[in-house]
């Protein structure tokens, strides 16, 4: 089910952005990567299990650190969700 | 600039001078200095993350600053920069207390298909902001479409042909009135009313709400205002058309300095005449355009609006390029005459 978050994309005319070479280091620091390897987290809006191939954002949600995947739906959800708030 | 002209300013102010001019010159080309780091790193970006990286920030910071400055566009309409911050580690606290979103870009994916997915993340997050929530959702969707394609332009032709064949399709089949309000925007951008009147008209209006809850009257009057605007756009130069609009959001009127013959025989007189009129009868804002050889008489009308001390109105001036229906393009102004306070 999807579910709803305030987190923004651009914040003071910054955007975030993550390299896909600096993926892995990110993840760990964040501390999810063996989360993510071993299929524990899931996508925001659809539900799919979170891969380190699909992996499109990493999002603070509830505390805690979640991720929305790469799917067309999905990724247009996230682009357009700051103006559907 | 050539490298004769070059070394004739180096000989005859000396080299320091010339280098105080050249960084001074760069400063203000800021946006056009982004473009060319872009397009250099993307020419290296497939041997290396640094210039991948440089080539998609600096490619969306220089066209997003040189759409927004070109276009004159206030802070209310939208954000006129976007720095990208680019993450490799990060604790997990501050990215919690942070509030905001990570996105990846990989690097498999076509370049231009990230950089237009970021424009468009700026242009939905960023336009309107505070305001969009008292506008027509059709009317905003559109509207975005219509802001991302004005910024991926100064982007470079591989941009707009990867926007116009894969992005935009999937968007407007999402819903047919998105396709039609889209055409309907980009019809009245050619004619220099997009930004000049109707985003500055919205960021007005729903300005004038802002605090309390939306009014459906103005979600309504949005949709009627792109109406009005697309029936001008589409006329043909003989075609008599309704230039004005009033109800309760929306006081505007249009005035095209085109008769030739109306100028042989009374001047600028008519004109103002016309303008005096409009606002006599309540209308808060009137747009003047003058296009091609007519911007001397827009300009003549705006010196005398502005020097008239009585007048309580002032003549802004607002650059476009109009292009007409067979595709020609002419320099045009568009005079915004509002109240002076």
């Amino acid at each position: 089910m999807e579910k709803e978050w305030s987190a923004r994309i651009m914040k003071n005319s910054t955007m975030k952005m993550v390299h896909d070479d600096d993926l892995e280091n990110l993840l760990k620091s964040l501390d999810v990567y063996n989360g993510v390897i071993s299929g524990e987290f899931h996508c925001l809006y659809c539900g799919k299990t979170i891969t380190i191939d699909n992996l499109s954002s990493i999002v603070p949600f509830e505390q805690r650190v979640e991720f929305t995947c790469d799917a067309n739906d999905c990724q247009e959800k996230l682009i357009k969700r700051e103006y559907n708030l | 600039m050539n490298f004769e002209i070059i070394k004739l300013l180096a000989s005859k102010w000396g080299v320091p001078i010339c280098a105080v001019i050249a960084i001074v010159f760069l400063i203000m080309q800021a946006e056009n200095v982004l473009l060319w780091k872009g397009a250099i790193c993307e020419f290296f970006s497939k041997f290396s993350t640094k210039a991948q990286k440089a080539a998609l920030s600096s490619k969306l910071r220089g066209s997003i600053i040189k759409t927004i400055s070109k276009l004159e566009m206030e802070k209310d309409i939208i954000p006129s920069d976007l720095k990208v911050e680019w993450v490799s580690s990060e604790e997990t606290e501050s990215f919690l207390t942070e509030d905001q979103v990570i996105v990846r870009i990989k690097k498999k994916s076509n370049p231009q298909e990230n950089l237009i997915n970021a424009t468009a993340a700026f242009v939905n997050a960023g336009m309107l902001y505070n305001y969009r929530r008292y506008l027509d959702k059709m009317v905003m969707k559109a509207a975005n479409l219509n802001m991302i394609r004005k910024i991926v332009q100064s982007s470079g032709r591989n941009s707009l042909t990867y926007f116009e064949e894969e992005y935009l399709p999937p968007c407007l089949s999402l819903d047919e009135e998105i396709g039609d309000f889209y055409i309907k925007l980009k019809d009245i951008d050619k004619n220099g009313m997009f930004i000049n009147i109707l985003l500055r008209e919205l960021s007005k209006a729903a300005g004038s709400l802002f605090g309390e809850d939306p009014d459906e009257c103005l979600i309504v009057e949005s949709r009627e205002l792109v109406r009005f605007l697309h029936n001008i756009a589409m006329r043909e130069s003989n075609e008599e058309s309704l230039l004005q609009i009033k109800n309760n959001y929306f006081k505007i009127a249009i005035i095209l300095t085109a008769k030739d013959r109306t100028l042989k025989k009374s001047g600028i007189k008519p004109y103002i005449h016309s303008i005096k009129s409009y606002i006599s009868k309540g209308y808060d804002t009137i747009y003047m355009f003058g296009i091609g050889q007519k911007i001397i008489t827009a300009q003549d009308i705006a010196k005398y609006i502005n020097e008239d001390s009585e007048n309580m109105y002032f003549a802004t001036q607002h650059e476009y390029e109009h292009v007409f229906k067979d595709g020609h393009r002419k320099k045009a102004v568009v005079y915004e005459i509002s109240a002076k306070y």
